[in-house]
Order: C-alpha cells, then structure tokens, then sequence
C-alpha cells in the first residue's frame, strides 16, 4: 500500500504556494520594467539529522508509554464469554474458621448464572454435616460448669440462599506455559437455614443429643477468586460468612412451659405423651431410647437452654475452595 | 537418452520424433534397464515407463524429468497424453509452483483434449497460475472459470480467480464485487483436516480484506483483517494493513494500536518499515508532530542501517546464484536478519527450497538405493538431480535477488516518504508558529480516555510495557489531537 506518498504530496501541493505557470504560457514581462529587486532563494539544504527522542517521547518496543499525548491501551475480547451460561460449582469441605462456641464442616454446592459478564445470580446450599458445639464449649462445661448462652452456641444445620455475585477486578498470570485468568468475586444472598441446639456432649453416657430449634433467616457476604482453567472449568477460593440470627425459646417446638410439663410428667414416672403441651411441641424427640440413654433426660437440660431466652447474630465464616463446570 | 541431463531448462522448447509407446506398468525392479532402454534413444514409451518406475520407487522429481522429455517430443508421440496426465499428478505431488506449470503451459491447448477430466481440469488450473504471472489475465480468468466447482482443487482455483479479477489489470478494470463472491465461496467451504486447504482458506480471508479495503469498505476491511488467525503467516501483513484499514476508517487510535503489535518482541526480526512511515503519518495528521518524528526516529535507527547493507548487494551484479546462497544459508548470509526472514517466508521462496529439499531427499535415497547401486542408472540418475538442482537453484536465486532488490527499494521509497513527512511535520509547525497558536497549550488541554470498549466480553488492560502475546493484536491507543479548526491536514 503506497497511498500516503500520494496523499502526503497531495497534502503537500494543497499547502503550497501557486505554481509556476508552465513555461509555454509564460508571458516575456514588459522590457522596460526591471524585475523585482528581491534576492534569489537560496538552494534547499537537506534536513539535519533527526535527533533521538525526548525521554518522554521515548519508545519501548515501539510503545510510547511516557508520552503525555499518547496512551496505549490493550482491549482484549475475552477467552471466554461467561453472558448466558450457568456454571456448578461444588465445595466439597467448608470448614469453619471463626468457630468459638460451634464447630462446623459441610459440604456445599452452588448454581451461578451469569446474567451478565461480571453479574451473576446464584443459588446456594449447604449442608453441615458436621455441627457440634466447639470443644472450647464442651471445656468451658466440663471444667467451670458454665457455658456459652444458648443462643450463640446455636448450630446450622442447612442452609438454601439465593443471591448475586459480581466480580469487580479481573487478572491474568502466567502459570508455566499457560495464561490463568482470574477475577475477584463478591457475593451476597439471603435465605433460610436449619439450627439446632446441642443438649448434651458425646460422652461415656451415650451420643450427643440436639434440640430442634427451628428455621431462621439466612444472610450470606462473601469474598473470593476465581480462576478460569480453560473453556469449560474453574477454580474458586473464598469465604463465606453464613449470618443468621438466633433466639432460643423453643426446642423441638416446645416452650418452656411445655417443658416443664414434660419434666413433671417424667419426674411422676408418667408417659410424656400424656403431658399438656401445645401444639407444636414433638414430645416424641424426648421419648423412646438413643443407645441405652433416655432421651427423656434431654427434657431438664433443654429447659436450662430456653430458661434464659438469648438472642444473638451468629456468622459461620468458612473457607470454599471448589471447583465448577461451566456450561 | 540423457534426457534428465538436459535440465529442465530445455523443457518445451520442441519435438522430436514419435516413438512407440507401450502402457507399460509400473516397473519399480526394472529401473535399470528402463533407464538403458530409454538411453538408446528417442524412445518415449521408455522414457514414461522409467517415469513411473521412479514414482513407485519414490523419485518423484526424476519421474517429473523423464515424463518432460516425453513432452519435448510432441503430441505426435504416442506416450504424449500419459506422459502429460502423469506430470499433472506429479505436479501436486511435488507442490511444484514453477517448473512444472510452466512446462506445461508451454504445451499446445489441443493437447489437453486427450486428457481425462480431471487432470484437464487441473492443468487449467495450472496453467492460469503462469497466466497470471505473465499477466495474461483474460486467458488466466477464462482457465479458471472452467475448472469444475467440485474439483478437489476447487479451493484453489477459486481463490485464484478472486485474484485474476480483483487484478487492476484486468481488461476492462477490476471486477471487486465479483472477486469478492469468489473469496467468500472459498471461505464457506467446509473446513478440511488438509493444511493445503487452510493455506488456500487463509489467503481467501486476506484477500478479501483486501478486496474490501479496495472497494473503501473500510469498516469491514477492518473486521475482515481481524478475522485472520492468529499466528498464522499472513497475520503480521494482516494486522499491518488493518493499520491502514482503520486509518482510513478514521480510528488512529485503531490503527497505531493494529501497528503496536508489529514492534512486540514477537515480531521483533520481521521486516516492516512502511508501519513506522504509517505511525508517522497518523501522528502528522492528528498534528502531533514530535510523535510523528519520533516514529521515523525509530524508523531511521532501525531501517538504514538495513538499506546500507543491503545496498551493496541490491545495487551490485549479484548474480541469482550468489542471491540464492544469501538465503539459503542464513549463518553466513550478509542479508539482515528481517530482510532475510522476509524473503525466505515468501511464499514463491518456501516452495522453491520445498523443491530444493526434494532433490536432495531423492538424491540421498538414491545413493541408499540397493537395487540400483553400482549401476548406469544411478550414475545417470544421480548426474540428472545435480543437473536439475542447478537449474532449481538458479530459479530461486533469480527469485531471491528479486526480492533482495525489492527489499532494498522499499527501503528507499519509506526512507524518501519520511523525508516528506518530516518536512512537512515542520513546515506545519512553522505556519502555527506564525498564527501564534501555542502547540503545548492546545495539547495540555486535551485528556486521554479509556478507548470505548466494544462490548461486555471484552477485558481492559492498561498498557505497561509488557508483551503478553494474547494481547497482541488488541491494542487500541488514545491520542490527542492538536489540530486547531483547518490546521488538520485532508486526508485525499
């Protein structure tokens, strides 16, 4: 392609002075007039040696990156388009990190559409299942006698959220031979979850044994990356804060009062069945055998748990490390 | 006969006397007495019996040479049509461009009546490519448009005739919208496993970006440009050109950046002068005239160095043997290293050495040949690939020096267009200082932005300096422009 000589001279003609007629339309000037009194140009001179670039205006590989008049800047499609498509992810372990009264592990799984680029919609679940009161709790117990209140030592179960997830900051890194790609991800949601209480530690007597204390409102923030490893998988590492608020006033759907009328039935050796309890109250939690433990013992002990009605906001913040299928 | 000893050279250039010809099969064991049988004389059918013989033994080339000295006998010679049916075959078995085209554009068109289609076909196609090169465009398009739509070579040939008729010579001026169909029914044909195919499907592509930036479509050129692999050969010419597609499309920041990718270390011994003029120019006409002198600074520093080497050897009587040894043997060569990629990534040159390298596979097998050692045949054989491989040789020098001498023209030509340029940066710079318009206020006003991303799957990087090769090809730069009202130059 040669058209800019064409259009530089062009360019160049357009600025220039008019021409000189072509000499065989020159006209012989009058003789008696003298020419003009002006002094012949001298001869063009060719143009001095270019010198080097200011610092400033200094290339590097051709890239002017210190030039105040010139940026450059890299707009890369991406490797992989996210719009449109749905990605499972799987965290195979979710150990909790800020367990003080609680201890949990679980297993969670997520579905994430992605509404946009870096928007995603996502639905969360999680099963603990492990979730037993921290062995500092069972400590605190067994050597003082004292223990957390009932509401901060409330266990999560399960857990279904909905949410958002956005991803603000992106990356690259080469990795041997290879270009991983990386974003930064939030995400926050909000749903239900399961909790429970634990009556009794697993000791000599027999297996722990819990208190239903029913379904609470679920939060969810996070924080995390994920790496894409080609077209079709990725790998996230992240935390999670799982927010849900507890009062205690009812184990297994019964009050205190219907507890108390448990605890006198059993102390009469009479069946609990037969007590006066509302509705809602499972008498059949404290009946029968676990191992060779009554499980009418938990009575007395879940009514040291809703004695003192607590309220807390408890946070399982845990560590997600997965891996996804995006699809 | 010592009829490989005459070379290729004397291919075509007459008849002699018919012989008696006999199909005679195959005989792979019976070399050596093909080759005493063809030596006693103008005998054709022995000359195209050894010629199949040597296919099946694995010397193609030598096959090609005893079936050439059939055809120099005429279409009176009754091994005639086999003979010029079997080059055709051979002709792609050896990807030949030159030698065997040109042998058989030389031969009578009533010869082709004998032929079986598809060969017939072929040799059209063929025969159009040296057309094409001699400029006989009307017989080249005439060629092509006969080769039937589902010949295997139809790729090819349709690629070629996109050529022929986006040629500004062509009579009655270039046909672009025609040319244009021709690139696109190559470019939705089903995608083939044949490296061939996609070489074909590669150049459809850049051709027709061509062909669209011809016809001032430039937007479209531009996404044409794009659509060129990656990595492929004709991506650094395509991003090059796209420099000027955008260019003209009136995105500078586009096109500096589709030049950007040039000068990454990826590139960094490949031979493109004209992208520094460009740069200069984009610069000129957004009247940032210290960028534009600072690109042919690099310009300068990077390329005249280059035209003092290469003048000695482009001004003086290089001979095409001595031009051959500069590119064939790139640790002694005193071309630079750009120069001399550029030259040897030529397409007419790959195919050439890929020629080159036949001959001296065929020579080493048949120094290993068993069953003809110790014999006439393979001294005779043997005499004809070193006779031949001058002639190979001389047709690339001759192609080599071609392109030494180009190389260092261009050098030339860029090295005056920057002189322009440079005058004409300061000659503007002059006349804004006599309207007392102050450069440095006018760009101190000006802000930078951010290009505007054409979508949501596309990632922003800001450019540090570092080359990451998935970047390449993605640069976009944003520049002020300290034109005030008329000052900016017309583009014509």
């Amino acid at each position: 392609m040669r058209l800019m000589l064409v259009a530089l001279l062009l360019a160049s003609a357009a600025n220039a002075q008019p021409a000189e007629p072509p000499a065989s339309t020159v006209q012989p000037p009058p003789a008696a007039k003298l020419p003009p009194p002006t002094i012949p140009a001298p001869p063009p001179e060719p143009l001095p040696p270019l010198k080097p670039p200011s610092a400033e205006q200094a290339l590097s590989f051709g890239a002017p990156l210190h030039d105040p008049n010139v940026r450059v800047h890299v707009v890369e499609p991406k490797a992989f388009a996210e719009q449109g498509r749905f990605e499972l992810v799987l965290f195979p372990v979710t150990p909790q990190i800020n367990g003080k009264f609680t201890q949990h592990h679980g297993t969670a799984g997520e579905l994430v559409f992605h509404l946009q680029e870096r928007f995603a919609l996502t639905a969360f679940g999680q099963y603990n299942w492990y979730a037993h009161e921290s062995s500092f709790n069972e400590e605190l117990v067994d050597k003082v006698h004292e223990e957390a209140q009932s509401a901060s030592s409330l266990l999560l179960r399960w857990g279904a959220l909905g949410g958002v997830e956005v991803a603000p900051l992106y990356g690259k890194f080469a990795f041997y031979d290879h270009l991983v790609r990386f974003s930064f991800i939030l995400n926050a949601g909000a749903g239900v979850g399961s909790t429970r209480h634990q009556l009794k530690p697993s000791n000599a007597a027999g297996p722990a044994s819990y208190g239903e204390t029913g379904t609470r409102f679920l939060g969810d923030l996070g924080a995390g990356v994920r790496f894409q490893v080609g077209e079709r998988f990725a790998l996230r590492l992240g935390v999670r804060d799982l927010v849900y608020t507890a009062r205690v006033d009812k184990v297994n759907g019964c009050s205190l009062s219907d507890l108390h009328s448990l605890n006198d039935q059993r102390l009469a050796g009479g069946s609990l069945s037969s007590a006066q309890v509302g509705g809602g109250c499972d008498v059949s939690s404290f009946e029968g055998m676990s191992g060779s433990r009554d499980r009418g013992d938990d009575v007395p002990l879940a009514i040291n748990v809703v004695d003192q009605p607590s309220s807390d906001v408890l946070g399982e913040l845990g560590v997600y490390l997965g891996f996804s299928l995006v699809l | 006969m010592r009829c490989a000893l005459l070379g290729f050279a004397l291919w075509g250039m007459g008849a002699g006397a018919s012989a008696a010809f006999a199909a005679t099969p195959p005989q792979t064991n019976g070399v050596p007495a093909l080759y005493a049988q063809a030596e006693q004389g103008n005998d054709a059918g022995a000359a195209h019996a050894l010629s199949l013989a040597l296919e099946a033994k694995g010397y193609p080339f030598l096959a090609s040479a005893y079936d050439a000295q059939v055809l120099k006998l005429g279409p009176a010679a009754k091994a005639y049509p086999a003979a010029l049916e079997h080059l055709v075959r051979l002709q792609e078995t050896l990807d030949d461009e030159y030698l065997l085209p040109s042998l058989l554009a030389a031969q009578p068109a009533t010869a082709l009546n004998d032929l079986s289609p598809e060969p017939r076909a072929r040799m059209g196609f063929l025969t159009a490519a040296v057309d094409l090169r001699r400029g006989a465009l009307a017989e080249a398009r005439k060629k092509l448009e006969a080769v039937p739509a589902n010949a295997p070579f139809s790729a090819e040939s349709t690629y070629l005739l996109g050529v022929v008729l986006s040629d500004p010579k062509l009579p009655g001026g270039p046909q672009l919208g025609e040319a244009l169909k021709a690139f696109d029914r190559v470019l939705k044909l089903d995608p083939q496993e044949d490296p061939k195919f996609e070489r074909t499907r590669g150049l459809a592509q850049l051709a027709r970006a061509r062909t669209l930036y011809a016809m001032k479509r430039n937007a479209e050129a531009v996404q044409a440009y794009q659509a060129i692999e990656r990595e492929t050969p004709d991506w650094a010419e395509a991003l090059f050109e796209e420099g000027f597609a955008r260019f003209r499309a009136g995105d500078p920041g586009g096109a500096l950046g589709s030049l950007q990718a040039l000068h990454a270390p990826q590139f960094e011994a490949s031979f493109q002068p004209e992208s520094w003029i460009l740069k200069a120019t984009i610069y000129y006409f957004n009247c940032l005239y210290d960028e534009a002198r600072t690109s042919l600074y690099a310009f300068d520093q990077t390329y005249t160095p280059m035209m003092n080497a290469l003048a000695p050897l482009a001004r003086g009587s290089l001979t095409p043997e001595e031009a051959y040894a500069q590119l064939a043997n790139p640790e002694t060569s005193r071309l630079p290293k750009p120069v001399l990629n550029w030259a040897r990534d030529n397409e007419r040159m790959l195919r050439v050495f890929a020629l080159r390298a036949e001959l001296d596979r065929e020579g080493k097998r048949l120094a290993e040949d068993d069953s003809l050692r110790g014999t006439a045949a393979q001294a005779g054989l043997r005499q004809a690939l070193d006779d031949n491989r001058k002639t190979v040789e001389q047709v690339a020098g001759t192609l080599a020096k071609n392109r030494i001498q180009e190389a260092y023209r261009d050098l030339k030509g860029f090295t005056d267009q920057a002189e322009i340029i440079r005058f004409e940066a300061t000659k503007a710079e002059k006349d804004l200082i006599e309207r007392g318009v102050d450069r440095r206020k006018v760009l101190a006003a000006g802000h930078l932005y951010r290009p505007a991303s054409p979508g949501p799957a596309y990632d922003y990087w800001r450019f540090e300096g570092e080359f990451w090769s998935d970047e390449i090809g993605h640069y976009r730069y944003t520049l002020k422009n300290a034109c005030v009202g008329s000052d900016a130059p017309k583009k014509k």
